[in-house]
């Protein structure tokens, strides 16, 4: 299970790679130490808000703002963590913070399309490969300024949202809701984006959980019609 | 406050709200609904993690993204996999840019 894990993380370990070498680049331009700069990607692990926290150290705003600002923008990771815990049947609850702490919305994209993650050694190793990546990217980047052209760069831009798309095309093979909700998630989450005082993760946390919500009454709906008949 | 403190004040900031829920409720107990909600959360967060951020994935160039994540689309009906509709999307992206589209 540990091999099929990081495996299953390949895709995501190459899309992170690139984009933690840009964070690097970015750490050790806006004056950010090598040693905060990898503290950032290995401790609080979070993406976008990464990118974030770091311009905003560099143009000197404070630091409770900062904090403000990357717990809103990662908040929704709880409603993917509470997705992945309905999941788990037989992993022992100490291993919980582990699970939590390393969930991404890659890893968390990657393992929910899977058929059966009750298993703790292919949670944990997927998800620990694309840390590993991210880290080691990140301190890639510090390091050696720019490596890959521009223009590569610039491309790879595209390849987690391709990882995306990849791991939500086979379900909607097998089921219409699949493709039916996700299309009103992305069409939702595309409205909402456009309201200025709403932001992406605001919109993003709107969308999933009201279209969830959605899908459950109308499956629930469905059932009662069923159970009358 | 330094930045080392800052970053540790960021990492709980962001490790909570990532492993409280795992302790918010045991799986057996909770009501048809609420299981049904769960089971939806990943379809519904890749429909709104591919759009419309998909669409800036090449940034500033919404229409060569669309594209590029069309061919991803395409190469994964049809062939399935990750790796080749990733790869497939950035050539495409990367010929794209590089005849300045």
């Amino acid at each position: 299970m540990i091999k099929k894990g990081f495996k299953d993380a390949t895709p995501v370990m190459a899309g992170y790679f690139p984009i933690a070498m840009a964070f690097g680049i970015l750490a050790k331009t806006a004056g950010v130490s090598i040693v905060e700069g990898v503290m950032m990607s290995t401790f609080v692990y979070a993406g976008a808000s990464q990118f974030m926290a770091v311009s905003m150290i560099a143009a000197g705003i404070s630091p409770i703002s900062i904090l403000l600002a990357t717990f809103l923008m990662n908040f929704r990771h709880f409603i993917m963590s509470a997705s992945i815990r309905a999941k788990l049947n037989t992993v022992p609850s100490k291993y919980f913070p582990l699970i939590g702490f390393f969930l991404t919305d890659e890893s968390f994209s990657v393992a929910s399309m899977k058929e059966d993650i009750d298993d703790f050694n292919y949670l944990i190793s997927l998800e620990v490969s694309c840390y590993i990546s991210w880290g080691l990217g990140t301190l890639f980047g510090y390091l050696t300024g720019m490596f890959f052209p521009a223009i590569l760069i610039t491309a790879m831009g595209v390849a987690l949202y391709a990882l995306f798309v990849a791991l939500l095309i086979p379900a909607c093979k097998k089921s219409s809701e699949a493709i039916l909700y996700a299309s009103l998630a992305g069409i939702i989450n595309t409205f909402l984006s456009q309201i200025p005082w709403i932001s992406s993760s605001g919109s993003f946390a709107i969308t999933v959980i009201s279209v969830s919500m959605f899908a459950a009454y109308l499956n629930q709906m469905k059932g009662e019609a069923q159970y009358e008949q | 406050m330094s930045n080392k403190t800052l970053i540790i004040g960021m990492m709980l900031v962001t490790m909570l709200p990532r492993i409280i829920p795992f302790y918010a409720f045991k799986t057996e107990d909770l009501p048809p609904f609420l299981r049904a909600f769960l089971n939806y959360i990943p379809y519904t967060v890749l429909g709104a993690l591919i759009l419309p951020g998909g669409l800036n994935g090449i940034e500033g160039k919404p229409l060569v993204s669309g594209i590029c994540l069309a061919i991803a689309a395409f190469i994964a009906w049809f062939k399935g996999g990750i790796i080749g509709p990733v790869i497939g999307a950035v050539s495409v992206g990367l010929v794209m840019i590089y005849m300045g589209l």
